[in-house]
């Protein structure tokens, strides 16, 4: 019982460790600029680029629309005419906070995490 | 007024469930995935695409998948169904095959009906009630395979108005099923998958270049489509430049101030028309007689048909080739001002421009450049430019310090030009390291350039912008992932008395 016990309470640990989320180091806000050291891939800038995957739809017949990228505020940042079947990568800077994108084409409207980088749609539906 | 439709057609798709050729329509669930079928305009009730596989071998059908319905035990038409998309149906004739799972039940048939199409219905489908136009009763109920052959009915085939074809199995009794493959329809498609299926119709398009008006941001130029803003159609972006380097600054980052927007023009083959830039003198905090520019990272000089809209003054500095990008570079650049003192005058008193509110306001000035990539349809010498091979991240700005063409200021790791004076790097405080990818910072990676994609109230002069913005030493602490609105007019965000804005000034 009592092994029974401790592995219990050592599962429920390592349970509970794993699901602490990774903080950010504390920074000292009255360190003055001068003395901060920062990371080597940090760039100064507020932006970050995106790229974007589309996987196309295969289609019967070659079906062109227009496919518009959006942010979160509802800025169009990008505007191709697609061919539906087609899979396209796309490369699109927009402001660091948001966290997601949305696809427009004709009708079809798609929204996609941004996930270190990249944001993926797919113009075929995942669900009947 | 010229019209054309969205749809071109060809052949033979190959890769789906569902394909088309010149005449006909073809359903034999090949893709394995009727997501794909339901996503190219068919539609299917109580039906599933099945593995001839996962099928006893006497059952299974051509190819690796076929459709298999539920049981049938309905003699409703709306029970168990295949429809096709909206197609312009031909003459001949509709034939697939067929057989039962199991032998049993009473009754198995086949009901075929037409439904046309209704664009003023309330009806989201847009159809109308089914018309049925054949009807097929199994002679018995066996396993055996039946090959179905039902004509077009006349009073639609060539007509040249879209219907749809239902294709109902009905049956009474027992739980067998039906299984069907190879579903031919002669006709032409004529749904958009991407309208919410509807039948297609023919659009506006004024200029003839295929995409319809009411998407055309020129609808009446057949040269143009497209507007695609950095940031946004109605914001601008801030560079903000100390430059001092290789030494380091004060940190006030206003030494060179300029806001931006960038549009890329294109045509309706995402092909770069121009890149109308629009740049904004605010603030030079500097004694020295700085210049400013741009990279194309990775676009020849002779993908640019020319430049025009910027200021170069009588400095000689500067050499340009004929279409007004700077000569001996690999990939083009664009030297939008020379001086900015030429352009916003200093107010005769302290030594920068716009950085101290003690001193009068010079009212900002607006420079609007274009780099015209194709005229009327015809790219520069080098060829077109798609969009996608000129992204926001491949404009590499920087000022060129004290007319010294050598002495570039970039964006931290972003690379110098052909004309950067190699001797000032690692110079100073500047820790370049090509091999790294790492430029313009120190050993501990501070920058001599910000780039704030939301605007920028930039520090009075010698205020360091940590005391302005006080949450800036977190954000760049951690890598950006602390207060990443820093430059926000937030609570707690500023000290404003250390920031320069237009109204404080004189």
């Amino acid at each position: 019982m009592k092994n029974i016990s401790f592995l219990f309470a050592l599962a429920f640990t390592l349970f509970m460790a794993s699901c602490q989320k990774e903080e950010v180091n504390p920074v000292d806000p009255s360190k003055p600029i001068e003395e901060l050291t920062v990371s080597n891939d940090f760039k100064w800038i507020t932006s970050q680029s995106v790229i974007i995957h589309v996987k196309g739809l295969p289609t019967p017949v070659p079906v062109r629309n227009v496919l518009v990228i959006r942010t979160p505020d509802g800025s169009e940042i990008l505007k191709i005419f697609h061919e539906m079947s087609k899979d396209v990568t796309l490369d699109v800077t927009l402001h660091s906070v948001y966290s997601e994108l949305y696809l427009k084409y004709g009708a079809l409207q798609l929204t996609s995490p941004i996930k270190d980088g990249k944001a993926e749609f797919s113009l075929i539906p995942s669900k009947k | 007024m010229k019209k054309t439709s969205v749809f071109f057609f060809a052949l033979i798709m190959m890769g789906l469930g569902g394909r088309l050729n010149a005449q006909q329509l073809i359903l034999d669930f090949e893709s394995g995935n009727e997501n794909i079928e339901l996503a190219n305009c068919w539609a299917f009730g109580a039906l599933a695409y099945i593995s001839n596989a996962a099928l006893t071998p006497n059952l299974a059908l051509n190819g690796g998948w076929a459709g298999r319905t539920k049981p049938l035990t309905n003699l409703n038409q709306n029970a168990c169904w295949i429809k096709t998309p909206w197609i312009l149906p031909y003459s001949g004739n509709i034939t697939f095959i067929a057989r039962l799972t199991a032998v049993n039940g009473t009754l198995r048939g086949i009901r075929l009906s037409y439904i046309s199409y209704n664009p003023n219905s309330s009806n989201s489908s847009k159809e109308n009630t089914p018309v049925e136009f054949y009807s097929w009763n199994w002679p018995s109920i066996n396993l055996g395979l039946y090959t179905i052959t039902a004509p077009m009915p006349a009073a639609i085939a060539n007509s040249g108005q879209p219907y749809k074809i239902l294709v109902s199995f009905v049956g009474t009794g027992g739980n067998s099923r039906a299984l069907v493959d190879d579903m031919v329809f002669p006709g032409q498609y004529w749904s958009d998958p991407s309208s919410n299926c509807l039948a297609q119709s023919v659009i506006a398009d004024a200029d003839g270049d295929g995409v319809g008006d009411q998407d055309d941001e020129y609808p009446t130029d057949p040269f143009r489509a497209f507007n695609n803003y950095y940031p946004s159609s109605n914001g601008f972006a801030t560079l903000a430049f100390e430059d001092n380097w290789p030494n380091k600054g004060d940190y006030d980052f206003n030494d060179v101030v300029v806001d931006y927007q960038l549009n890329r023009v294109t045509n309706s083959q995402n092909q770069l028309v121009e890149v109308l830039g629009t740049f904004v003198l605010k603030a030079s905090g500097a004694s020295y007689k700085n210049g400013f520019g741009f990279q194309l990272n990775g676009i020849p000089s002779d993908k640019i048909i020319g430049v025009s809209g910027t200021n170069l003054g009588s400095t000689t500095y500067i050499s340009l080739m004929s279409n007004g990008l700077e000569a001996a570079q690999s990939s083009a650049n664009v030297i939008v001002f020379d001086n900015f003192t030429d352009i916003m005058q200093h107010p005769g008193i302290g030594t920068g421009i716009n950085t101290d509110p003690t001193y009068p306001f010079v009212p900002y000035q607006t420079l609007n450049v274009t780099l015209t990539f194709m005229n009327n349809g015809t790219p520069a010498v080098g060829g077109p430019v798609l969009l996608n091979e000129l992204p926001i991240s491949s404009f590499n700005f920087y000022i060129i310090v004290n007319q010294d063409r050598g002495r570039e200021v970039h964006l931290a790791d972003y690379v110098p030009t052909n004309l950067a004076n190699p001797a000032y790097f690692n110079s100073g405080q500047d820790d370049t390291q090509p091999g790294q990818g790492k430029y313009y910072k120190t050993s501990n990676n501070l920058p001599w350039a910000i780039s704030l994609v939301e605007g920028f109230d930039y520090p009075i002069e010698k205020v360091g912008i940590d005391k302005a913005y006080l949450h800036f030493v977190e954000w760049a602490s951690s890598n950006g992932e602390l207060y990443p609105n820093w430059s926000e007019n937030d609570e707690g965000y500023r000290d404003n008395t250390k920031i320069f804005y237009p109204s404080s000034a004189k």
